[in-house]
């Protein structure tokens, strides 16, 4: 009997082949889509899962007035928590830095991460040498990935023991990290130990003062129930610490999972680049529409062509056929369709994930396992299932004596059933096509905004504060060198430091303001435009910026402001040029400077986060106000040949720092990769759910005009043109086309709002895309429709009425 | 009206060729009333196809009111037939989502007829075809006879010039029969030539000309009023005419009928 069941299916299948291509096809693009979002969704939510104590761990957030959470702590929050909170099993903490590797003569630069020595107990990766217990003990301990392993060494193993110089120190390597199967939000990179990184503190005092935050902190938890009570007594405990050594009113912490880490892109100042929860969820509904939308499609051409099999149903009955036996023969036909479909759907899947990975820079893998096995079963007969029911009690409900006569093809609900189908499937790309318009608008919004600084042409290199003058010197005579500065931030990066200013008639009224310093050239380096005043220049001495701290008053120095802030202060550019603000406060004693010039507004970061009031001040030499970044703006086309030449001055100069430069237009394009990629994913889906959407109409359409084909020739022979027999045609689809899109439209509106008002700098609602959309989806039916359309209306007359 | 030189057309199935029309000469004037006659297989409706321009011919000459229509492209064909021809179908082809009236104001609608005067024109036929009554209903609940009514109140409402109908009582009892080759009749009364093609000798008595087919040839072309005077004649009409005793007889029947 179930033989006999799978004979029939497959009879069935093989005697409408466009009906079950298009059902099979339809499904497959499905299946896919949704395995791939899926592994997608299920990778993006992996990240961290991997460590044994991932869900006792958390990060500790400082919320520093009005500002956005923050991961960068103080170095003595840790301490402070272990020591002060029995909630706080352990902590520890990881300071990101640029370091330089000498080794076998050559100098590379590395990100390296200044660890605690308990890191490896909180973030158990596991070793393919080394001892987990005691790797990073020793001062000059190093534990090395995989792969930087294979960089230096060009083996993963007898690599212990091994030396590498790392910003002039000997280290020896105590251990090599195995590549991780699961995805982390802690770089794959080299672990120092954190001793090291104190070394690098310019001054001393910073490592225990609590307005200094160089480092992430992450705590062991066990009682996760007293987490808030928890969060309000360390906010406390940092807020009466923290008081009044800075601008910021108020400091809190936040104590987040670290298993949310990755999804949370609010907190600035992570490790990694972080993704986007709603993004995640959006991708999750996307998969599941799309899947909605092949099932969809199947239910559609399985009821269209219920008429084909009616007969069949009554033939069936008349025998003596039960209903249950019925609704077995029909949903098994289903199951068995949507089997084959999920096995194609599994090799597309394989062929597909080195180009899906390549687009989103992930590592997905898909392994069949058991329980991936067990899930695609499952799905394979929810998708059968779902897509085969309808057709199945349908066909199985049908009186015999009607089918017999044939008159199943004009079941009013089938109709009914099958247009809503189409208005549902159109109503879901045309909510997604406006979606993926208006996030791509306004992704080529905020990437193509004025940034207020010219990014092409410049790069930076970390470091370089010991050489700086003789560098610029030297550099400067190379024909294609524009100009050369240094700053403590650069465009593209977090402002690092903050300042309190306040109208010298307005006293009381503190204004925070982001606070660069910089040398000379710097706003000739970044084309940052002069509105008003003049720029720091040699010829006035008075320009540096000079804290006196035994007498605050007699502090020297001038600024430059930006827009935003001569705006705050209520001044326009020209009339901020020469007034005088007062700085300082807290513990420092206050003292005034006079504005030189107002400069346009540029964005730190980038456009995710508004522009803040800026007060630049002029570092007479690098050391003075702890520069960082040496910045050098090239002619426009430069060649590879003359970064080699300033790599070569550099190099002359500081034979241990490597000249690691980077693009300022990468730097900036790389702050938008996650929003780039997610748009791309976007973008993909929504075609895929247009084409399946395409397909189950082109399906429908062809099954209809086949049922109209007399009609069609009746029509012809009374005088109708192929123009207007097409239009018929097509035109049957256009009010389901159009009421999908009054169902779709108002709610991807009140969607689309929402979203774009997460975004400070934004674009309008775009009403063209709503429009784009009706006319676009209506195309997409008219082309798909007409395919079919015209070939029966050029068909010749007699051959239709023939085959009555 | 019409003119046919030597046509011929064949069918090419997966083994054999099937020839429906072979070399046939064929004219046609207006004002006729001409019955096909023939078995199954002959070549009837292929001839009503050809004649109707719905099917192209292989070979020959065909002219339509003086027009080469075996060199005219599938387009000018379609605006020749929308022009000048009304089709009757033996199983009406009545479009079964409009109701009568607007399935007659269908070609009208093809023609370009502004709405007032499709009104009246559909307002005429329906009367002419007695189904007035019936204006809105769809063809699904009316009898045989009425939806081949409705079917030629459809043909003729563009005024053609020449009706063809295929077995237009193929599918309808003696009663309904007898009304619509009534209405036929008159239609050619009035004017239009009409060519029918049926297997009910019988109803060759109320047309003027029959053609008998075998094979797809003729083997019998005479006028049904010449033929009843030819009998009493005990004569042969018609020198080119392949007229056998057989179906000499068999249409002397069919006139005394």
């Amino acid at each position: 009997m179930i033989k006999l069941l799978f004979i029939v299916a497959w009879r069935n299948f093989c005697r409408d082949k466009l009906t079950s291509f298009i059902q099979l096809t339809g499904l497959i693009i499905g299946i896919a889509s949704f395995i791939l979002i899926q592994l997608y969704v299920d990778h993006q939510k992996s990240y961290n899962t991997a460590f044994t104590d991932a869900k006792d761990i958390y990060r500790v957030n400082l919320i520093r007035g009005e500002n956005k959470p923050q991961a960068q702590t103080p170095l003595r929050l840790a301490k402070e928590l272990t020591q002060n909170f029995s909630e706080v099993e352990d902590a520890t903490r990881i300071s990101p830095a640029s370091v330089s590797v000498k080794h076998l003569q050559a100098v590379y630069s590395e990100r390296a991460l200044y660890a605690d020595a308990n890191y490896l107990d909180f973030f158990d990766f596991l070793l393919i040498e080394g001892d987990v217990n005691t790797a990073l003990d020793a001062p000059d301990s190093l534990i090395l990935h995989y792969e930087l392993a294979i960089k230096y060494f060009a083996t993963t193993t007898g690599v212990i023991g091994k030396r590498l110089t790392i910003n002039g120190k000997d280290h020896q390597v105590t251990g090599v990290i195995k590549k991780p199967s699961t995805p982390t939000t802690m770089p794959l990179t080299m672990i120092l130990p954190m001793v090291n990184f104190y070394s690098q503190i310019s001054r001393p005092e910073w490592i225990e003062a609590w307005n200094f935050n160089a480092t992430r902190t992450y705590a062991k938890i066990r009682q996760p129930a007293n987490i808030n009570t928890l969060i309000q007594t360390v906010s406390d405990y940092y807020d009466t610490r923290a008081k009044g050594l800075s601008s910021f009113k108020t400091n809190r912490v936040t104590i987040q999972p670290l298993l949310d880490i990755y999804l949370d892109n609010t907190t600035t100042k992570s490790l990694t680049p972080p993704s986007s929860a709603v993004m995640v969820m959006v991708f999750s509904i996307i998969s599941f529409m799309i899947l909605l939308l092949a099932c969809v499609n199947f239910t559609n051409l399985s009821t269209a062509a219920a008429m084909r099999r009616g007969k069949d149903v009554g033939v069936r009955k008349a025998l003596g056929a039960s209903k249950i036996q019925l609704i077995t023969q029909y949903l098994s036909e289903a199951v068995m369709l949507s089997a084959i479909a999920s096995l194609c759907a599994l090799v597309l899947v394989f062929l597909c994930l080195p180009a899906f990975n390549q687009l989103m820079n992930a590592e997905i893998s898909f392994n069949v396992s058991v329980a991936q096995s067990l899930q695609l079963l499952c799905l394979t007969l929810l998708v059968g299932v779902l897509a085969g029911s309808y057709p199945a009690f349908y066909l199985s409900n049908l009186s015999p004596a009607h089918v017999l006569k044939g008159l199943v093809s004009t079941s009013k609900s089938g109709i009914l059933l099958r247009q809503s189908l189409i208005i549902l499937q159109f109503a879901i790309a045309a909510f997604l096509l406006v979606a993926s318009l208006v996030v791509n608008w306004q992704m080529q919004y905020i990437k193509n905004m004025e940034q207020g600084f010219d990014r092409e042409g410049v790069i930076v290199v970390s470091h370089g504060d010991n050489t700086y003058n003789a560098f610029k010197s030297q550099t400067l005579r190379h024909p294609d060198v524009i100009a050369v500065t240094m700053s403590h931030t650069v465009p593209t990066k977090a402002t690092r430091t903050s300042n309190t200013v306040r109208r010298l008639d307005d006293i009381s009224n503190e204004i925070w303001v982001g606070n660069n310093p910089v040398s000379l050239d710097f706003f000739k380096t970044y084309g940052i435009k002069l509105v008003s005043g003049r720029v720091f220049s040699n010829a006035y001495v008075n320009d540096a910026y000079k804290e006196n701290k035994d007498d605050w008053q007699s502090s020297t120095g001038k600024l430059v402001i930006n827009q935003t802030l001569a705006t705050t202060l209520g001044w326009s550019p020209e009339e901020a040029v020469g007034q005088l603000l007062t700085l300082g406060g807290g513990q420092d004693g206050l003292h005034n400077h006079q504005i030189i010039g107002v400069v346009e507004d540029s964005h730190y970061v980038n456009v995710k986060n508004t522009v803040p009031p800026m007060t630049y001040v002029l570092s007479a030499q690098p050391k003075d106000l702890s520069l960082r970044w040496t910045s050098i703006r090239f002619k426009a086309g430069t060649s590879l040949q003359s970064l080699k030449d300033v790599e070569q001055i550099w190099l002359g100069l500081a034979p241990d720092l490597a000249f690691k430069y980077d693009w300022v237009v990468d730097l900036f394009d790389s702050s938008y990769r996650n929003e780039s990629q997610q748009t791309d994913l976007l973008n993909v889906f929504t075609l895929l759910a247009i084409v399946v959407t395409a397909i189950g109409l082109f399906g429908l359409a062809a099954f209809n005009t086949q049922r109209r084909v007399k009609e069609i020739a009746v029509r012809k022979i009374l005088g109708a043109s192929t123009g207007q027999l097409c239009f018929m045609l097509v035109n049957q689809f256009s009010s389901l086309v159009m009421i999908a899109n009054v169902i779709a439209l108002p709610l991807a509106y009140l969607l689309m709002r929402d979203w774009l008002d997460n975004f400070i700098y934004r674009i309008n609602m775009p009403y063209s895309a709503f429009m784009l959309s009706a006319v676009f989806s209506l195309m997409i039916a008219y082309i798909t429709v007409m395919v079919i359309a015209y070939r029966a209306a050029t068909a010749k007359p007699v051959d239709s009425l023939h085959c009555e | 009206m019409i003119k046919c030189n030597q046509i011929s057309r064949s069918f090419i199935g997966d083994e054999v060729e099937t020839v429906a029309i072979d070399k046939m000469n064929l004219t046609i004037n207006e004002g006729e009333f001409l019955s096909i006659l023939g078995p199954s297989g002959c070549g009837k409706s292929t001839l009503l196809n050809v004649l109707g321009m719905l099917d192209s011919i292989d070979t020959g000459e065909f002219s339509f009111l003086e027009k080469p229509v075996d060199k005219y492209s599938e387009q000018q064909r379609a605006r020749l037939r929308k022009q000048h021809i009304g089709f009757i179908f033996q199983n009406f082809n009545l479009i079964d989502e409009l109701t009568v009236e607007q399935n007659i104001e269908l070609p009208l609608y093809y023609h370009n007829v502004a709405k007032a005067e499709r009104k009246r024109l559909v307002d005429a036929v329906l009367k002419r075809v007695d189904i007035s009554h019936r204006r809105n209903h769809l063809p699904a609940k009316l009898s045989g006879g009425q939806q081949q009514r409705v079917a030629i109140a459809r043909a003729i409402v563009t005024s053609p010039d020449l009706i063809l109908a295929d077995e237009p009582t193929g599918n309808l009892d003696s009663k309904n029969s007898t009304q619509v080759m009534a209405l036929l009749q008159q239609l050619n009364q009035e004017g239009a030539t009409i060519v029918m093609v049926t297997h009910a000798p019988e109803h060759v008595v109320y047309g003027t000309r029959v053609l008998e087919l075998l094979d797809g040839k003729v083997i019998n072309d005479h006028l049904v009023k010449e033929k009843l005077s030819n009998k009493e004649n005990q004569s042969v009409v018609g020198a080119d005419s392949l007229v056998t005793a057989n179906t000499e007889q068999r249409t002397a029947e069919v006139t005394c009928d």
